[in-house]
């Protein structure tokens, strides 16, 4: 419905019928009517605007329209001054005005708008690329309400853009310092960027090296650290410009032990290899380790999980020592397993009923979506208080667990656990208190802070049941039974004045660190196959057999997700299932298959691979889609070409790897045993009998097959980057890569080893691109020559898939030796597949080729030594050849010591 | 030609402790009765070697063992001439005892020797049960109470390193694995001379290490490992220390996986 136009924009409408209606729109989202006066001055600058280009017309209308009614009449002069003064420099920096003020004259704050004015006049000055990104990033700042952070990457801005820069250095510092802001937490922001600006006050150059420490670490030093180590490093860059700046990127060794000497946080990222193979070794289950959500799944919780992974804060830093924040990782982890260890996991709610019913007759569960064990909290009239008697006597049996199978881990992180609860700033006595400390922690009962006479009764009634309820092996419902039991003593008690819980705290009794099994998204449902063991079990119910849920829901986990005939007589304890129906039953719970090629008839062949996500800490399945593709040959010119030119080099090279060919037997003497007599010992042996010796008994030759069992496989980046010239060379990367391969393949073949060669580039995770140059089972023909002479240079690097794929094509050869070789320019860099994320997944995928058995080597050309290399691919397993035209001759030496 | 007093050097006279987990003896007598050759898989140290022996004193039979190896050649296992005093003669391999004796002769890890060598025994393993001596043209029938057994680890060899399916196929198969946790803390209470409660822990540390196998351990902790750590324990060395040299040394060089494994070792201790 067209809005009414009020008439105060009626010329406004005349000039932009559509923008007036917007404008109009906006305006009745106000609770209030708009003054008329002002949507004159609206329409009369917005026309101007519109006057000098249109979408400065709409900015200025739009930033009109949300500063009406919101700020008062002079901030709207303000507003127009300024864009008008924007204007004389071009419509671009009067449209980027009119859209970025209105947030700032928003705020009410003189600082924050002095601050941007200033910001802006610096920016402006190097020019329009400098105003867009920044500015946005300033909007959300301010939108976000961290005013404090704003004020400081204002200052930021200017501080830069006052300085002399390249329009190359402007335009890069315009792109990350806006990023780098937003990327920090709103706790730190302000005080991290104004130590980013006091290093791009000594020089601007050092913003990128300060930006990348921040990254690799240094965001996690205090506020007084953060400083001492800026300070030290910019110290070291006025004596020595190189060894500063790679101080302040913890690119050098001291940097980085100045940085972990000064660092009490601890990142999640830092521990979080160590925590996940204890985790796997500990449960043997598919849980992996994530950072919590920005809004934490359980408030005031440091720690939950659900069916996937396990969760924990990105940062600790609670504690003045490192080591007591690394402590608390270790803790929480292993408390966190134990739900899933020992079965809290799999509350079963029939279970549960049927020991509960002496206690709570016949109340019925509510309906809902809260899992089994919300469901079972229901049934209480006070749900809160029936979960925390629930946590006390449920973490009392996992404290039991615990003792029984890590005694070593109760007696090394319990008490960690021990002096939060004590150290709490609740009060001091308190019915559910005590339990918890006593049973749930086992602190002995002197530790325990007395509760009041009339509880006493009650807490040793409890006390005895407790430490009868729970043998070797009860299950979490066992738990669920004591709840039931003594609910309405713990209501009675805590109803008699027991202060549990803060009138503004959540409605839960807070437990050490949050840790507890409800609330917890572990606990409510999300659990794989939870929903199928459901139906599963209705399915039985309607047939008359009885089989409890977590039961299924195991049986399914353990059969990735089948169930068979005697599954179901198992789960049942029924022998006979005559006439039961179980195809129907069970309908389509069928295996998944491991994931395989498809092929399309007529198309090339596509492969799907995982890929690793480091901040996820786990795989992406089926996520990169890898096409085989072919190469049509181009005649085998460029290869006799090279021959050609190499000659000298390509002679040398077979003679040197026919050295290398092992001969077919090799004659091996002085053997005990063996096919003929070693003459030469034989003589020996008629002489030491003459003399009187004892004679030698070796004295046999035999011969032996000598073997090289070699396979390897060239993996060439062929991304676009490959286009680029060498200096001096007259030729791009690629051509002098494709020599190497000519003098590789030249040196194989003489070698015998068997060899394939193949290019890899892409765009995006559904376009990897593999190009088969010649594989393991053809020869060098000519078709095979023409192909590489054929290769061009296009697109990106997916790394990772790529060495997954050829991997995969490694493994179907049946050599003891298997190799390969990647040969790249440098790193891996795609579409959503850059810097850390790239460099991670690449990583992995060398890993997965070691735990193949396959070995690998990197090859990286034109770039110089660069420490990132190491973390790419591992310190032993790459070299650089920085000077691209030596790369025939080293690559051949490279390979020979790979294989010897 | 071995003589009744070489047999006898070769019959095992003591009970070699072994714990049965599941039926696997009386499989083995009755393959030993109906004179088939049985073939043994399982990961390393989970007691394939030992149920042999157990086997062979329960049977009463002489056991000849041979450790296999890439330089294995037929003439390790038939026999060859070698000069003694002045004259050549011939010399019965251990194969060959084995068949002339009734013997049980046990080629341990059979996979790792040459595949030229390996089907040597196909004559005796089926129903010929007949070795063949070129040297000395002979054809000499098993004896009765000959019987042959291999082992083999499926888990860790390299697909070059598998048997052919002629060799496979002449064996009645033994699958062995780590026992149930109670069974595996009996053998290792009693092989490391150690109370149970202790045994009961070092299995449930190999446990958690099985977990984590394909992390980059090889295989996992075996029953073995267990023993040697029980056996130190047992001999007073403190417990790390006996852990660490025991079990995680030997599984791996790797220091992020012996990371864990002091963190496993931490909690379990």
């Amino acid at each position: 419905m067209t809005p009414v136009i009020p008439h105060a924009l009626e010329p406004l409408s005349r000039a932009d019928p559509e923008l007036a209606a917007r404008v109009t729109e906006r305006m009745a989202r106000n609770a209030w009517a708009p003054d008329p006066a002002l949507l004159d001055r609206l329409a009369s600058e917005t026309i101007w605007a519109l006057g000098v280009e249109i979408s400065f017309g709409q900015a200025v209308a739009g930033g009109l329209a949300e500063l009406i009614g919101a700020v008062a009449p002079e901030c709207l002069d303000l507003f127009c001054r300024h864009v008008r003064e924007a204007a004389h420099a071009g419509s671009t920096q009067g449209r980027i005005m009119a859209e970025s003020l209105p947030a700032v004259l928003q705020c009410n704050d003189a600082n924050v708008l002095d601050g941007f004015l200033e910001a802006w006049h610096a920016m402006a000055q190097k020019g329009n690329h400098t105003l867009g990104e920044p500015l946005q990033a300033l909007g959300r700042l301010l939108a976000a309400g961290d005013r404090p952070g704003a004020a400081v990457f204002l200052g930021l801005l200017r501080d830069t853009f006052t300085r002399d820069l390249t329009y190359e250095e402007g335009r890069c510092l315009s792109r990350a310092l806006p990023r780098a802001a937003l990327g920090l937490t709103v706790e730190r922001r302000a005080w991290q960027l104004s130590e980013l600006s006091r290093v791009i006050r000594t020089d601007h150059r050092l913003a990128e090296p300060f930006l990348t420490g921040l990254d690799k670490g240094l965001a996690l030093l205090s506020e007084t650290a953060l400083k001492d180590f800026a300070s030290g490093a910019l110290a070291r860059y006025r004596r020595n410009p190189g060894l500063g700046t790679r101080h302040l990127a913890l690119e050098s060794r001291a940097g980085q032990e100045h940085c972990a000497s000064l660092q009490v946080s601890v990142g999640f990222a830092q521990v979080r290899d160590r925590l996940q193979r204890y985790l796997q070794a500990r449960t043997g289950l598919a849980l992996t380790l994530r950072p919590l959500p920005g809004g934490a799944a359980v408030p005031g919780a440091l720690v939950c999980s659900d069916g996937h992974a396990i969760y924990l804060p990105a940062e600790i830093g609670r504690f003045a020592r490192r080591q007591d924040n690394l402590a608390l990782y270790t803790l929480l982890v292993r408390l966190e397993a134990s739900f899933h260890e020992f079965g809290t996991v799999d509350f079963d709610l029939d279970k549960a009923l049927e020991r509960c019913r002496p206690y709570m007759g016949g109340t019925t569960p509510p309906d809902g979506e809260a899992g089994d064990l919300g469901r079972f909290l229901g049934m209480f009239p006070d749900q809160p208080l029936a979960a925390d008697l629930f946590t006390v006597f449920e973490l009392g049996r996992i404290r039991q667990c615990l003792a029984r199978h890590y005694p070593g881990l109760v007696r090394r992180h319990y008490p960690l656990l021990r002096r939060e609860a004590l150290a709490d700033s609740r009060p001091a006595s308190g019915f559910l208190t005590w339990l918890f400390l006593r049973l749930a922690l086992g602190l002995p009962e002197e530790e325990c802070p007395g509760a009041g006479g009339a509880e006493a009764a009650a807490l040793a009634a409890i006390t005895a049941a407790f430490s009868t309820a729970f043998a070797a092996g009860s299950p979490v419902e066992a738990s669920a039974e004591l709840t039931a039991r003594f609910f309405d003593t713990a209501r009675l008690s805590c109803r008699m004045g027991d202060v549990r819980r803060e009138p503004t705290a959540g409605p839960y009794w807070p437990t050490p660190f949050g840790w507890r099994p409800w609330p917890n998204p572990a606990t409510s449902g999300g659990l794989p196959f939870g929903p199928q063991a459901h139906a599963i079990r209705a399915a039985l119910a309607q047939k008359g057999l009885k089989a409890y849920t977590a039961d299924i829901r195991r049986r399914l986990a353990a059969n990735a997700g089948g169930l068979s005939a005697q599954d179901v007589r198992e789960l049942c304890g029924a022998a006979d299932l005559a006439g039961v129906g179980l195809e129907e039953l069970l309908g389509s719970n069928g295996r998944s298959s491991p994931a395989s090629p498809d092929e399309s008839p007529g198309t090339d062949p596509v492969f799907w691979y995982p890929e690793w996500d480091e901040a996820l800490g786990d795989y992406l399945p089926q996520h990169v889609r890898v096409r085989e593709r072919p190469v049509a040959a181009d005649g085998a010119g460029f290869y006799a070409d090279v021959l050609r030119r190499h000659h000298a080099l390509v002679a040398q090279t077979r003679r040197a790897f026919e050295r290398l060919r092992p001969e077919s037997l090799k004659r091996l003497g002085q053997w005990v045993d063996g096919d003929e007599f070693d003459t030469r010992k034989l003589i020996d042996l008629a002489v030491d009998r003459k003399t009187g010796e004892v004679p030698s008994e070796r004295i046999y030759t035999k011969r032996v097959k000598d073997r090289r069992e070699v396979a390897a496989l060239l993996l060439v980046d062929i991304s676009r980057s490959t286009a680029n010239s060498v200096p001096g060379a007259g030729a791009a990367v690629l051509e002098i890569e494709k020599e190497a391969i000519v003098i590789l393949c030249e040196a194989l073949a003489a070698l015998g080893d068997g060899f394939a060669v193949a290019g890899f580039s892409g765009a995006g995770r559904l376009g990897a691109d593999y190009f088969r140059i010649k594989g393991f089972e053809e020869p060098l023909s000519d078709e095979v020559k023409g192909r590489i002479g054929a290769v061009q240079p296009q697109r990106n690097t997916r790394m990772g898939a790529a060495i997954r794929h050829a991997g995969r094509e490694l493994e179907e050869t049946a050599a003891r030796v298997r190799l390969l070789m990647v040969l790249s320019d440098g790193f891996p860099n795609d579409a959503d597949y850059r810097r850390h994320y790239a460099v991670a997944d690449t990583r992995k995928a060398v890993l997965e080729m070691s735990a193949r058995h396959i070995r690998f080597h990197a090859l990286t050309v034109n770039l110089p030594a660069d420490p990132r290399l190491d973390e790419l691919y591992g310190k032993a397993r790459h070299h650089v050849i920085s000077e691209v035209t030596e790369l025939p001759g080293r690559m051949l030496r490279v390979y020979s010591a790979l294989t010897r | 030609m071995m003589t009744s007093s070489d047999l006898g050097g070769l019959r095992i006279l003591d009970e070699p402790y072994y714990l049965e987990t599941g039926g696997e003896a009386v499989v083995f007598e009755a393959a030993c009765h109906a004179r088939l050759s049985v073939m043994l898989k399982g990961p390393t140290g989970c007691g394939k070697t030992r149920f042999v022996e157990h086997m062979a004193w329960r049977l009463k039979r002489p056991l000849i063992t041979v450790a296999c190896h890439e330089d294995l050649f037929a003439s390790d296992l038939v026999g060859r001439y070698l000069l003694k005093d002045d004259e050549t003669v011939w010399m019965d391999g251990p194969l060959t005892q084995a068949v002339r004796s009734g013997a049980i002769c046990y080629l341990d890890e059979i996979v790792e020797a040459r595949k030229d060598t390996t089907v040597v025994i196909h004559p005796l393993t089926d129903n010929r049960r007949r070795l063949s001596i070129d040297k000395t043209g002979e054809c000499i029938p098993a004896h009765p109470d000959f019987m042959m057994v291999i082992s083999y680890n499926p888990g860790y060899q390299s697909i070059l390193k598998d048997l052919k399916p002629s060799t496979r196929q002449r064996f009645v198969s033994l699958e062995f694995d780590y026992p149930a946790r109670d069974q595996e803390a009996e053998i290792v209470a009693h092989e490391g001379r150690l109370d149970t409660e202790s045994a009961l822990k070092l299995v449930r540390l190999a446990e958690k290490i099985r977990n984590i196998r394909e992390q980059g351990l090889t295989e996992g902790a075996s029953t073995r490992l267990l023993i040697h750590a029980a056996r130190l324990l047992a001999k007073g060395v403190p417990e790390r220390q006996a852990l660490r040299t025991a079990i995680c040394l030997p599984l791996t060089d790797d220091e992020r996986l012996l990371e864990t494994l002091d963190d496993l070792i931490e909690d379990v201790f």
